[in-house]
């Protein structure tokens, strides 16, 4: 495949299967397989070390995988080098060249694909347009503001019309305002570019406001993937349920009990289940704004509990209630009569926990 | 108010801060006046008189600068001189620059590596140049070399006392001072300039001439400012290896001042040098644009 062959083709179907690399004797991934339709925007979502920043340089091709298939549109890209694979990639701290121009910085890739002079200068003023750079193009990056840099890093990998753009944690070096409006304008980019947008972040906020696909990802491998929503709502493991947003977790033995399917929790306690669990030790999942403050009551799934703590959170009270000796759950009051110390109940409803695992 | 009380507590603070930073650069700056602005100053006097024999007339004239730019000897000597100085540099660059290189980017034990060859450095600069007397002489290491190879069945007179024997040595001497820099500017480079380049096509080779080079240039400046000057005013390499067809502009300033006392002509060679070496200095400075303006 020729380097430059890709840059008409928008967006590309990428394969990784089986992908392991390790270095010495620490696991970076361990066992990755994904399948990313083309025109995709998809996260690697995870905590520091989790594998995901490998996993985007063994795309890239900055690091050769130990085992597994890399590939596009069907095409195994393993023995390629970096500089020959139709993708290109958004550094975290950019990496802007120094001793060049913006504009010839934008202009790097097409100068070294060769491109006609004429068709550079024309993608170099589209790119620098859609990242609202027009005027910049004589610049140094040292010039530039944090935000602009980060525009033109930008620009410079989406210019090469690559198949798959590669986003190492590239909104991390902005303060929380400029990357709010950078994860607008990233996202209304990939849609307008049609490329298939591989972003890497430890931010869950950015994930799921920007990706129509996540994977979480620990201890290098795929822990979960789906859409924003899915892995909010569904969790698939305590990992996921406990990195993506809050969660209460309930540990307890699911079996069959007189009136159906139960987890049984602690001195005579139940909750009555709905979705299917193994018998055995078994750990739900339940967001605290699924959970309901209540009075005490004997009906199914009402816990009695006492406030333990309280925090302010603007729009509404949040309550940590100790339901058993050390068995707190949090939920969230809209009014003001609650009080630390008082005794209450919460209302577990069975269609939102969610069964992740044995614990 | 708050302003105002601040400025009362700040200034003793401030005046006893400038207090310590003067009693910091006071010797210093004695020094310098003393043994460098004073004596450029007499020099820059000496250079606008003249001689009569061993008296020296002390009237303004433009006779040393006159002769300076039209005196046969002395252009010989100065070209040779920059030619011999030039020709060290590119060698200290080319072979130095790999070493650099490999040092910073592919050498896992970096500190012995860069030790090793920056140790010399650290052997007395006479010995050394003796030390190339004794391989290149008559009876030197490389004459026996190569006639125990039976390369040549004589041994070469040509190696020492010529002007190969001063740009080697002079290469040797200086090599040190090309690599540091260079190494230091190389190692400091993120990592992810060059995976950039990578992941925008260029091939190892572009890559090196178009990222890696433009990136190691305040080094190599740098470098260039250290050995040019250095090469150019030496003058122990020509007297102890040197022959007479590799005399250098410094023997020809000794020879002024110790041998013919014309210490006028001398003075003026002296900062006919000195000029030579600032404009290959500003030029690398130039070069590595360290004065670009920065506008925001």
């Amino acid at each position: 495949m020729e380097p430059g062959e890709g840059y008409l083709v928008q967006g590309a179907r990428l394969t990784l299967d089986g992908l392991g690399k390790s270095f010495g004797d620490v696991v970076a991934v361990a066992e990755l397989s994904l399948e990313i339709e083309e025109g995709t925007f998809v996260t690697l979502l995870g905590p520091s070390g989790c594998g995901k920043t490998t996993t985007l340089n063994l795309i890239a091709g900055f690091e050769t995988p130990d085992r597994g298939v890399i590939a596009l549109n069907g095409q195994p890209m393993n023995h390629l080098p970096p500089y020959r694979r139709p993708v290109n990639t958004v550094f975290q701290g950019y990496a802007l060249f120094p001793h060049l121009s913006v504009a010839d910085n934008v202009a790097f890739g097409l100068r070294m694909k060769k491109m006609p002079k004429d068709e550079i200068a024309r993608r170099v003023a589209r790119g620098l347009g859609i990242v609202r750079l027009d005027t910049y193009g004589d610049r140094k990056p040292d010039q530039l503001s944090g935000g602009q840099q980060q525009r033109v890093a930008l620009a410079r990998a989406f210019v090469n019309e690559p198949q798959v753009l590669l986003l190492d944690e590239p909104l991390s070096a902005l303060d929380a305002q400029l990357r709010k409006q950078m994860q607008i304008e990233l996202k209304n980019i990939q849609q307008e570019l049609g490329i298939t947008f591989i972003y890497v972040t430890h931010d869950q906020e950015e994930a799921l406001v920007m990706s129509d696909l996540v994977c979480v990802m620990n201890q290098g491998r795929a822990e979960q993937i789906g859409s924003a929503k899915e892995l909010y709502d569904r969790p698939a493991t305590a990992f996921v349920a406990e990195f993506l947003g809050r969660n209460n977790f309930l540990k307890g033995t699911a079996e069959t009990g007189p009136a159906g399917r139960r987890l049984t929790l602690w001195d005579g306690r139940w909750i009555d289940l709905m979705e299917p669990v193994p018998d055995g030790p078994a750990l739900l999942s339940i967001r605290p704004e699924r959970l309901e403050l209540c009075a005490p009551s004997d009906e199914a799934n009402v816990l009695p509990g006492v406030v333990v703590a309280i925090r302010f959170l603007g729009d509404r009270l949040e309550a940590k209630v100790e339901v058993a000796d050390g068995v707190s759950l949090l939920t969230y009051a809209t009014d003001a009569w609650i009080a630390t110390g008082e005794k209450v109940a919460i209302r577990v409803p069975a269609e939102h926990c969610r069964y992740v695992g044995a614990p | 108010m708050e302003l105002k009380e601040a400025e009362t507590v700040a200034q003793p603070k401030r005046r006893s801060h400038r207090v310590l930073l003067a009693s910091f650069l006071t010797p210093g700056l004695i020094w310098l006046a003393a043994f460098i602005a004073v004596p450029y100053m007499i020099l820059f006097l000496y250079s606008i008189w003249k001689t009569n024999y061993v008296e020296i007339i002390k009237s303004p004239t433009f006779d040393n600068v006159h002769r300076l730019v039209t005196d046969q000897v002395v252009r010989t000597v100065a070209l040779r001189s920059a030619l011999i100085a030039l020709i060290v540099t590119v060698a200290a660059f080319a072979m130095t620059f790999p070493l650099a290189y490999l040092a910073a980017f592919h050498i896992k034990r970096k500190k012995v590596f860069v030790f090793a060859v920056i140790l010399p450095m650290w052997v007395s600069y006479i010995v050394r140049a003796y030390a190339w007397r004794i391989i290149l002489g008559q009876d030197g290491i490389l004459n026996g070399m190569l006639q125990a190879l039976h390369l040549t069945d004589h041994p070469i007179s040509a190696f020492l006392f010529s002007p190969l024997a001063v740009i080697i040595t002079l290469t040797h001497v200086y090599m040190a001072f090309m690599f540091v820099p260079m190494y230091s500017v190389l190692e400091g480079l993120p990592k992810s300039y060059f995976r950039a380049a990578s992941d925008l096509y260029a091939n190892p080779f572009r890559r090196f001439m178009r990222v890696t080079l433009p990136l190691a240039a305040p080094g190599i400046a740098a470098g260039v400012m250290f050995v040019f000057p250095l090469a150019f005013g030496d003058y122990i390499a020509p007297s102890l290896v040197g022959g007479t067809n590799s005399t250098m502009i410094a023997n020809l300033v000794q020879s002024e001042f110790g041998v013919t006392f014309n210490w006028p002509f001398g003075a003026a060679i002296v900062l006919g040098l000195l000029t030579v070496v600032l404009l290959v200095i500003g030029m690398m400075e130039r070069w590595r644009g360290i004065e670009d303006v920065k506008l925001v």
